[in-house]
């Protein structure tokens, strides 16, 4: 066996020599460490670097780094506490929509039923219309999406326009902070997309982007349900 | 402690299983005492990772926070460190995918290159290995190698682990770890000689 195989085989002879398939091929490779001062010489570092890097000394960080994630931790809770409170307040609403007693006359019912059927046929040409491959990666520009993009940046928009329609009267420190917690998803976002395009195979990279279109959704969601 | 079962026990003689469970259902103090015990190695493995110290403070600041989010589901089936230590790796792995680093990258040389510096510079005389000089040359490595190197060599992961995690196939994890180690050795001999020449 020659140096360059031998060294090539190396950290793989290191780390499973004991399980290696082939007996005839470690032998060869301990002949060649007996008679060669050269590699068994680079073994004997590899081993020694091997075996140190499961010692290394521990770093510690900035004392202060506790008092910054507590205090992340309890803004954390006390903003899930305000949500709780919202939506503590619309199962109210929803409690006190169910607790009162309807009546309805003759036409009203017949005009709630038309508008009933108008809604399950709409629902089943949904459901049977034509709709996108989910095997489509490209738009109509040509661009690779993920098959479900369209709708999930429709529905994005859709309520960024009502909560830019609010925008203009949250206080600036509010409205900064959500503009550049949203910039930094977009620039992420595109820069994910971008390398999704230049590898469409990239699994990992396209559910990157997917939990990037996924944590825009929840900032949304979370400034609709405060009600800012 | 206020949580159930731990009423006037200290926190520090609580099992991880047992602060996981007090932090759960909210318990500051137990959390507190999760982060004194495990932080300086999530810092470690954060800072190891990605090189660089601010990077890795805020890596751990996100770490312990997606901890405290997720610390409900442990069940204790695995050890604690361990558990800490996948979710340490995935959020830096995450984050690496954001920024685009490329782990697959190699340097500019190949391995080729490495076998001929080492078969040209021939027999050197072992050594044994200053771990602060391989701590920071491992800081040096490319990325790439360095994530390997990390994962399997520091963290103690297998290459099947490795390879899943980066999305890479065995063969690949293999052959970083070797070009990572035969850099790391060119490093610290590089480093040996300049202390060399320094004193003389």
């Amino acid at each position: 066996m020659e140096c360059r195989a031998v060294v090539s085989s190396l950290s793989d002879y290191l780390d499973s020599r004991n399980v290696w398939a082939s007996d005839d091929e470690v032998e060869q490779i301990e002949t060649h460490l007996t008679n060669c001062p050269t590699c068994r010489n680079l073994k004997l570092e590899l081993s020694e670097i091997k075996n140190a890097s499961r010692e290394l000394p521990l770093h510690t960080p900035p004392t202060a780094l506790w008092a910054r994630i507590s205090k992340a931790i309890e803004a954390e809770i006390s903003t899930e506490n305000g949500i709780a409170r919202v939506t503590q307040k619309a199962s109210g609403w929803w409690g006190w929509l169910n607790s009162r007693k309807f009546t309805f006359s003759l036409p009203q019912l017949a005009a709630a039923g038309a508008f009933a059927a108008i809604l399950i046929v709409a629902g089943i040409s949904g459901i049977f219309g034509e709709k996108p491959s989910p095997l489509n990666f490209r738009n109509a520009q040509g661009s690779l999406l993920l098959p479900e993009e369209d709708e999930i940046k429709a529905n994005l928009e859709r309520r960024m326009g009502a909560i830019n329609a609010r925008k203009a009267q949250w206080d600036t420190e509010r409205r900064s902070d959500f503009e550049q917690r949203m910039n930094r998803i977009d620039e992420s976002l595109k820069r994910c997309r971008n390398m999704l395009e230049d590898n469409p195979n990239d699994a990992g990279r396209r559910e990157m982007v997917r939990a990037l279109y996924d944590e825009k959704r929840q900032l949304l969601e979370d400034v609709e349900r405060l009600k800012w | 402690m206020t949580t159930d079962g731990t009423n006037n026990v200290a926190p520090d003689s609580l099992s991880d299983y047992e602060l996981a469970q007090a932090s759960a259902r909210g318990d500051m103090q137990a959390f507190e005492t999760i982060y004194k015990r495990h932080h300086r190695r999530v810092y470690s493995l954060c800072l190891r990772m990605v090189a660089n110290a601010t990077e890795a403070e805020d890596l751990t600041q996100e770490v312990f926070i997606q901890l405290f989010r997720k610390i409900g589901s442990f069940r204790g089936e695995s050890a604690f460190t361990t558990w800490l230590h996948r979710l340490t790796v995935n959020h830096v792995l995450m984050h690496f995918r954001k920024r685009g680093v490329r782990l697959e990258k190699t340097t500019e040389e190949g391995e080729i290159g490495e076998i001929q510096d080492f078969l040209q510079a021939g027999a050197e005389r072992p050594r044994f290995v200053d771990r602060i000089a391989l701590d920071k040359a491992i800081s040096e490595l490319p990325p790439g190698y360095r994530t390997v190197f990390v994962l399997h060599d520091v963290e103690g992961f297998e290459h099947e682990e490795v390879a899943n995690m980066l999305g890479v196939s065995v063969g690949t994890s293999k052959s970083q770890l070797h070009k990572a180690r035969m850099r790391l050795r060119e490093l610290l001999n590089k480093k040996t000689e300049t202390k060399k020449e320094t004193k003389k």
